[in-house]
């Protein structure tokens, strides 16, 4: 990356040294051509913006939360990976998926394909997510926000998440074939869930996760049974796949971006560390009356979130007394809020946070 | 397996040695004892035993009914068990008349014990203490004890009045409190205007009808919601990989 910057600024240089006449860009033009193709050929075969940041091992040891976040986070966009992926919760449910992931050209394309219970396959092409459903013969096409985007948020930097969560290496272990490091990320209150993360020594990608209640016990484990470094088709074959829905009913689904104080509702934040990552709702009015509208904002500290979902509260569709569950590690709550407002909370955070954030919901006020 | 007399456990050992032999397992030292063993009678007659057992095992076609006589006299075999444990009782207390019990009594002995029958049937077969009336009652005060529970928990699981789909799902467990933590933040928490029922289980399996309404908006936190970085390699599969069972 770095030569070819050096390049591209010594080029400018030179053509606003050289005449303004139409030779002279002509021959620059040509000679970034030239020295476009001279660099592409020194990179031999490599992706420009698929290729990751290597760390040495001082360097691991020296990475706060931050930073290794940021690894993971790169090895999971950038590496070119295709593997078996297992979720496990601590009530016994296990589910599984076959995982292509290509990285090409900074760009991504993956494909998930649900093992267990529905069949169901999820492609992903940067922001543009088709699900389909062969059993129902039927596309959701939608557009999620890129994951690159996070957690540069406002107010998730490595401070604070350094003030919430300490990161410790416990060593090496062998997962799925290949050599991990063990990372353990304590948080510094129990109002989060830690986690115990295994990652790829060489490339950083995430080969195991545990997510860890404050007791010490393991609600949920993901982790590939089996990973290659490589997928068994082209990013192009993948996105054919993609983009074949001949015989399929495409639904497309829209979301629109939306805030809280427009719906009618505040939410201060209770709990430190977290911040509001974005609202948004399924459908649009030209005017609303306030608290009318199915809101969903999320709110993240940069490691795990939560979804709070509010609608107007309707005596037909809600039951007086809420309910409170989980699944593996994944709290929810429901429960009537601000008077006329129905809330379900629904994070991997301990109960307490969900009843945290819902009792801090009020009505705006006018 | 069952060999005659006492001298026979050296037998029994070489029964075992020979079977892992016919499974190819057997470590190569043991292998000049367990063909020794096959040279004599009894060897042969097992060696023929254990390879007809596996081709009956592993081909279906082989595999022949038994034969009717067998059945016949085992119905007759259970008829007299059954009999001689009523006997044995010595407690019957005939409270009514016999006939008119049998049509009362019907469901509380199919509640007590349904056993299938060699034919595959599954004709209720009477239960020791079928003529005491006491547990009788008891049985059916049981099973209805049983269904309230049941017809409880599907009522107060079942939030939002969520009409019987056919496609209705089963949750995982419900909650096991944290009691540590709800200790230390319920007393900071304000007045929470909720009121919320606490499920308390320990964490076992328990199977619940679950509201399809959270199934949705628990889709849409795993989509839109886990979003931040550490949950991008494990919350995106993990939206695509989790699913309730049974669906």
């Amino acid at each position: 990356m770095q030569s070819a910057a050096r390049i591209i600024h010594w080029i400018t240089r030179w053509q606003t040294v050289a005449s303004i006449s139409a030779r002279g860009w002509c021959l620059s033009a040509l000679c970034i051509l030239q020295m476009g193709a001279v660099a592409q050929a020194a990179s031999a075969g490599e992706d420009h913006g698929c290729s990751m940041p290597t760390y040495s091992a001082e360097q691991l040891k020296k990475l706060d939360v931050y930073g290794w976040i940021e690894r993971m986070r790169h090895a999971t966009e950038l590496q070119t990976y295709s593997g078996t992926f297992v979720v496990m919760s601590s009530s016994g449910v296990m589910s599984s998926s076959r995982v292509w992931h290509v990285c090409k050209k900074n760009s991504q394309i993956e494909r998930i394909e649900a093992l267990s219970g529905t069949p169901r396959i999820v492609y992903r092409q940067n922001a543009d997510v088709r699900t389909f459903t062969p059993q129902e013969r039927v596309v959701r096409v939608e557009s999620r926000e890129m994951p690159s985007r996070l957690p540069r948020a406002q107010g998730i930097d490595a401070r604070s998440l350094a003030e919430h969560y300490v990161a410790q290496l416990n060593g090496q272990e062998r997962i799925a074939g290949r050599e991990a490091d063990v990372l353990q990320l304590r948080p510094s209150d129990a109002l989060r869930f830690g986690h115990r993360i295994w990652l790829d020594h060489q490339t950083g990608l995430v080969l195991k996760w545990q997510t860890i209640a404050p007791s010490g016990r393991v609600l949920e484990q993901a982790a590939f049974s089996d990973l290659t470094l490589s997928t068994p088709v082209s990013g192009e074959q993948i996105a054919a796949m993609m983009n074949d829905v001949v015989g399929y009913r495409v639904i497309r689904e829209r979301r629109w971006p939306s805030t809280l104080e427009s719906s009618g509702w505040q939410l201060p934040i209770p709990v430190g560390g977290f911040v509001l990552l974005n609202c948004a709702q399924k459908e649009k009015m030209a005017t609303q009356p306030p608290r009318t509208a199915k809101v969903q904002c999320v709110y993240s500290d940069g490691l795990t979130s939560i979804s709070v979902f509010i609608e107007p509260y309707r005596e037909d569709r809600h039951p007086y007394d809420g309910q409170e569950l989980r699944l593996g590690a994944t709290h929810t709550l429901s429960a009537r809020v601000a008077g006329d407002g129905w809330a379900t909370m629904v994070g991997e955070v301990p109960l307490a946070t969900l009843r945290l954030f819902a009792s801090a919901i009020k009505q705006t006020s006018y | 397996m069952q060999m005659a007399g006492e001298t026979m456990n050296g037998d029994v050992v070489m029964r075992e040695q020979l079977s892992a032999f016919a499974d190819g397992e057997l470590v190569s030292a043991q292998c000049a004892q367990a063909m020794e063993f096959a040279d004599s009678d009894e060897g042969r007659a097992s060696w023929h035993e254990f390879h007809l057992i596996g081709d009956v095992l592993r081909s279906s076609e082989l595999a022949r009914p038994a034969s009717c006589d067998l059945v016949s006299r085992l119905r007759e075999q259970l008829a007299k068990e059954a009999g001689a444990a009523q006997l044995q009782r010595g407690e019957t207390v005939q409270i009514v008349v016999q006939q008119a019990e049998q049509i009362v009594v019907r469901p509380a002995a199919a509640a007590v014990g349904i056993s299938p029958r060699a034919d595959g049937g599954t004709e209720a077969v009477e239960a020791a203490n079928h003529d005491v009336f006491r547990w009788k009652m008891v049985a059916g005060f049981a099973s209805l004890a049983a269904v309230a529970t049941i017809g409880w928990n599907a009522y107060t699981g079942l939030s939002g009045g969520a009409a019987s789909q056919p496609g209705m799902q089963l949750a995982a467990a419900p909650v096991s409190v944290e009691s540590s933590v709800g200790a230390n933040v319920g007393s900071a928490a304000t007045a929470v205007a909720v009121n919320v029922p606490v499920q308390v289980s320990n964490g076992q399996q328990g199977i619940m009808i679950r509201d399809p309404r959270l199934d949705e908006l628990l889709a849409a936190h795993k989509q839109y919601g886990s979003t931040s970085a550490l949950q991008m390699p494990a919350g995106f599969l993990r939206n695509a990989t989790f699913e309730a069972p049974a669906r």
